[in-house]
């Protein structure tokens, strides 16, 4: 049994890692400087699930997995505090979101949409666990991190993410579309 | 789907994922999980400066536009208090106003303890081409009459011409219809203070039936005689500003410009009753 995916470039696979990798370092930046400034709808966004998410439809699996893990990884170590489970998550968001795709899903708005609000239930489900780990949360009621802290993220974070899910897909038109090159 | 999970990039993958995962984690429960943080931390820093810089802009951006908010709201605010402050200075010098025309008429009360006054105050100028009549606030509900004298604490106004019930019309001394039986303070002469039409509309009357060698002079004050009118004896009708031989006679005419300031009248006595004037009572004083 012949478990290799389809050959790609060694060199392919690093210009794609390194651009969407700033791409993902840009948005984290966003989220973590910018953003957190006006808390949009109640709520810093997240912005670079979505983008992982939009990485993933675009770029299938081997693009997913390794936005997922760059991403989380960028964005624990602007932001993040405690445990850092983000690049695990993402990257499980990533993944999942290729192969849905692949099989469920076609590579369009109303997937990437269904597909980041999934995404940002399942993170949202983890950022509390890592919260509740590093004991920040443990005096705070179940009912008040949904009504203030899950529930406008995850509106702040759909709402907010539109515009880059559609700058995600310009330039993977402009750079990548190119069917020789998918994972 | 199975053959992505099972292939050597997955698996690669995952275990960077867990590497990333754990370590930092661990790093981080060990107390140095800054190291990893501050790397990636100094090379966002400038970039992190350009985002803050321009989230602040933006922030001033709303700001000065949510302050521009406050500031109308407070101007707002503020107008409406300037606008409340401005009506009680009003009433105010309404108060001050009624206040000293208050003073005046218990002044004038004191001086002629014969006369019955009621005060009134003026509702209404009617101004026609031939008469200026002013409406007062009192009438036959109030004791008033047709020919009641009307006068001020500087002086005479007039006579009340018609009465309704609770208004009544005054014709002032300025009027071809008004005229008063005068003398000057100063020498005792005798005149009749009338309206003149071509003097009216510069708010001066004038003295005639004074002979050519009267002792009379710019500046005299002129009183009611109390002879020939209904206006008592002793009230200040005004002062002599001119003197003119008569063009049709021997006699002299003396323009007077009245005490009251007929134009601008708010408040009026009118005179109810009084002791008429007798040689009696001349001989008394």
């Amino acid at each position: 049994m012949n478990n290799q995916l389809s050959p790609i470039p060694w060199q392919t696979l690093l210009k794609k890692s390194v651009i969407w990798g700033l791409w993902l370092f840009v948005l984290a930046l966003l989220q973590t400087s910018f953003f957190s400034f006006f808390d949009p709808f109640g709520a810093v966004p997240d912005l670079v699930l979505p983008a992982v998410i939009a990485i993933a439809v675009f770029d299938r699996e081997r693009m997913g997995t390794i936005a997922g893990i760059v991403g989380g990884f960028i964005i624990d170590a602007l932001g993040g505090v405690g445990l850092s489970l983000s690049p695990l998550v993402y990257m499980i968001c990533g993944v999942a979101a290729a192969l849905l795709v692949h099989s469920i899903f076609r590579r369009d708005f109303l997937s990437w949409l269904i597909l980041t609000a999934l995404g940002l239930v399942i993170s949202g489900a983890f950022s509390v666990i890592s919260a509740y780990a590093s004991v920040s949360l443990e005096n705070v009621a179940v009912g008040h991190i949904f009504s203030r802290l899950l529930i406008p993220t995850f509106f702040s974070s759909i709402i907010i993410a539109i515009p880059f899910y559609f700058l995600t897909k310009l330039i993977w038109s402009r750079l990548f579309d190119n069917r020789e090159m998918e994972g | 789907m199975s053959r992505f999970f099972k292939s050597r990039f997955f698996i690669v993958a995952l275990l960077c994922a867990i590497v990333l995962t754990i370590v930092p984690s661990v790093l981080s429960f060990m107390g140095l999980g800054g190291q990893v943080r501050n790397a990636l931390g100094t090379v966002a820093t400038p970039f992190r400066y350009v985002f803050s810089t321009v989230s602040d802009a933006a922030v001033g951006f709303v700001k000065y536009f949510k302050e521009f908010d406050d500031i109308k709201a407070e101007n707002r605010i503020l107008k409406d208090k300037v606008a409340d402050l401005e009506a009680r200075i009003d009433a105010a010098k309404a108060i001050e106003e009624e206040n000293e025309w208050l003073y005046s008429y218990l002044g004038l009360r004191r001086e002629h303890i014969d006369y019955e006054f009621e005060a009134a105050r003026v509702i209404g100028r009617e101004s026609g081409n031939y008469m200026t009549v002013l409406t007062l606030n009192r009438g036959t509900m109030h004791g008033i009459e047709t020919n009641m004298p009307v006068v001020t604490e500087k002086g005479i106004v007039g006579y009340v011409s018609e009465v309704g019930a609770s208004w009544c019309k005054v014709v002032t001394i300025l009027e071809t219809a008004s005229s008063v039986g005068a003398y000057v303070d100063r020498s005792g002469e005798l005149g009749l203070v009338e309206g003149v039409y071509e003097l009216r509309d510069k708010g001066i009357c004038q003295m005639s039936y004074l002979p050519s060698d009267a002792d009379i002079k710019v500046g005299d004050l002129v009183y009611s005689s109390g002879i020939g009118s209904f206006y008592p004896r002793g009230l200040l009708i005004g002062k002599v500003i001119e003197l003119t031989p008569d063009e049709f006679s021997r006699n002299l005419i003396a323009s007077i410009e009245p005490a009251a300031d007929l134009s601008d009248i708010r408040n009026a006595m009118i005179i109810k009753s009084f002791t008429a004037y007798t040689e009696e009572v001349v001989g008394d004083e």
